[in-house]
């Protein structure tokens, strides 16, 4: 129980992280490409629109993170079943896998393009599988036991 | 005087919300279109009709559906492109000039771009390419509706792009623009940007998001044109001559995530020196046509613009003051369709395209 509540809030941060992340990120590349547009961007322009995005795009962003985060995180932890590799390797892996084929899944589907507008330059888009790779790094880490020896270590990790 | 000003439109709003809503009657003159995108009338009484998937093709009076009229441009029939507006040269009569706009090239590399050819019988012949906007890629937001201007150059609207939005702001490219060319394609020397170092000389007006619909009120030369906003912020603006509306700084709307678009809503225009919209749209019904209705079958409605909504599925009628609009009625609701066009007829009938795989060619009259 305390194993499956481990992996639970470890899930839970992993998705928490990479929607407020992922969505500062793309608030702040939409703004660039309005200043670079011409418009005057303050500072009080970016805290009011990140706080607008926390609200408006972060719950359907972590909604959709955490389809994908279920299943590579699965497939992380089949991984590591069968290879002897680094845990905050593997799910590193899968959280930047994941949101690149989100994001490749969501412009085919649309006629090539990006229904993200943080990703539609190559920055953007590595900026969020970046995160991607953070917030299965954190997964992996809050997953791994707490003290050298704990039991069932490596059934924790997958 | 703002008291009288304001006697008078109240009166005009009464007036209008008194028109009898079984007043008209809708019939289907042709159906089975492939998502017709735009109709024109012809001398004869007959129609010619665009499908996005790229074929032209003429109903007669009684609704008999022509196969595809020949030499019609390869289009890009992909997303919201396709075989867009048709519109025909005021000497069409004699002539048979009419002109085409349409998507082309690839999902990789597209634009708007603008036809002008001569019908003969059941081909296009003569045909010239007039106008290519800058290739982008994707398949939406091709814009692509014209408007003939009174000294014989022509409007079209060319989209963002979609992925491109901040380009409307830039004039080097045509993606979020109107453009104003001569029907040989040519540039007219006096457009706004026309000597402009690093514009792109075609542009009329810029700042827009994918207008889809324009017209000229032939009464006072006034340029009407509406455009999609995103989720909100669909707009009807009064264009002109070097225009700046403001896309994507200034939006009615949000991202279709939710995201924000710019942290200046339209709360905020007076910070800006942009052109600000006549009317509003949100939540968004996305408005495919626009007619300025100027018939005699229906005394009561000349002057409105009408408007067809697409996923608002409905036309509204939109009572003007000058350059305000004082009155808005949403019609046709229990059609159920989404509608693509609207035009007034030269018999005083407002003509209305559905965009549906079985799209119809509807008449409405007393």
């Amino acid at each position: 129980v305390a194993e499956a509540r481990r992996i639970v809030a470890a899930f839970a941060a992993s998705v928490v992280a990479m929607a407020v992340a992922g969505t500062l990120a793309q608030t702040h590349f939409v703004l660039a490409a309005l200043e670079r547009a011409g418009a005057p961007i303050m500072l009080s322009d970016r805290l009011a629109m990140s706080a607008a995005d926390l609200v408006g795009f972060a719950p359907l962003y972590a909604a959709i993170v955490a389809a994908g985060f279920a299943v590579a995180f699965l497939v992380g932890g089949l991984v590591r079943k069968w290879l002897l590799l680094p845990r905050i390797l593997v799910f590193a892996v899968a959280g930047a896998g994941c949101i690149a084929l989100m994001l490749y899944l969501m412009q085919a589907v649309f006629f090539g393009i990006p229904l993200i507008a943080g990703t539609r330059t190559v920055a953007g888009a590595l900026s969020q599988i970046g995160l991607g790779a953070v917030a299965g790094a954190i997964f992996a880490k809050i997953i791994s036991p707490m003290r050298e020896g704990a039991p069932n270590q490596r059934n924790i990790a997958t | 005087v703002n008291v009288l000003r304001t006697f008078m439109i109240a009166a005009v709003t009464l007036f209008a919300a008194s028109v009898p809503a079984n007043a008209y009657e809708v019939e289907e003159v042709a159906g089975g279109l492939d998502h017709p995108w735009s109709l024109a009338f012809l001398p004869d009484g007959a129609f010619l009709v665009t499908e996005r998937s790229g074929q032209l093709r003429r109903i007669s009076v009684d609704g008999q559906i022509s196969e595809p009229i020949a030499g019609v441009p390869d289009v890009l029939a992909r997303g919201q492109g396709g075989l867009l507006d048709v519109m025909l040269a005021p000497d069409f009569a004699t002539s048979g000039v009419l002109f085409l706009s349409y998507a082309y090239g690839s999902t990789a590399e597209n634009g708007t771009a603008l036809m002008r050819a001569r019908l003969q019988e059941d081909r296009l012949v003569d045909t010239q390419t007039i106008f290519q906007a800058q290739p982008k890629r994707g398949g939406q937001h091709f814009g692509g509706r014209m408007a003939l201007l009174d000294d014989g150059t022509i409007l079209l609207t060319v989209g963002d792009g979609f992925a491109f939005r901040e380009n409307a702001q830039n004039r080097s490219d045509h993606l979020g623009t109107i453009v104003r060319v001569a029907p040989d394609g040519s540039v007219p020397e006096d457009n706004p940007f026309a000597h402009e170092d690093g514009s792109a000389p075609e542009i009329w007006s810029h700042g827009h998001r994918n207008p889809q619909a324009i017209l000229v009120d032939p009464s006072n030369g006034r340029v009407w044109a509406h455009e999609h906003g995103p989720r909100g912020g669909d707009e009807l603006n009064i264009i002109r001559r070097g225009g700046n509306y403001g896309w994507p700084i200034l939006t009615g709307g949000v991202d279709y995530s939710g995201a924000r678009i710019s942290p200046y809503g339209l709360d905020r225009a007076d910070e800006f020196d942009f052109d600000n919209p006549a009317h509003v749209w949100t939540p968004s019904i996305a408005p495919g046509g626009m007619t300025l209705y100027n018939g005699d079958a229906f005394p009561e409605w000349r002057g409105n613009l009408f408007v067809s909504a697409l996923a608002g599925q409905a036309l509204h009628r939109l009572v003007l003051d000058d350059d305000k609009v004082v009155f808005e009625e949403v019609l046709l609701q229990d059609l159920g369709a989404r509608l693509r066009d609207v035009r007034t007829g030269p018999d005083g009938f407002l003509y209305l395209l559905t965009d549906h795989d079985d799209g119809k060619l509807l008449r409405v009259r007393p």
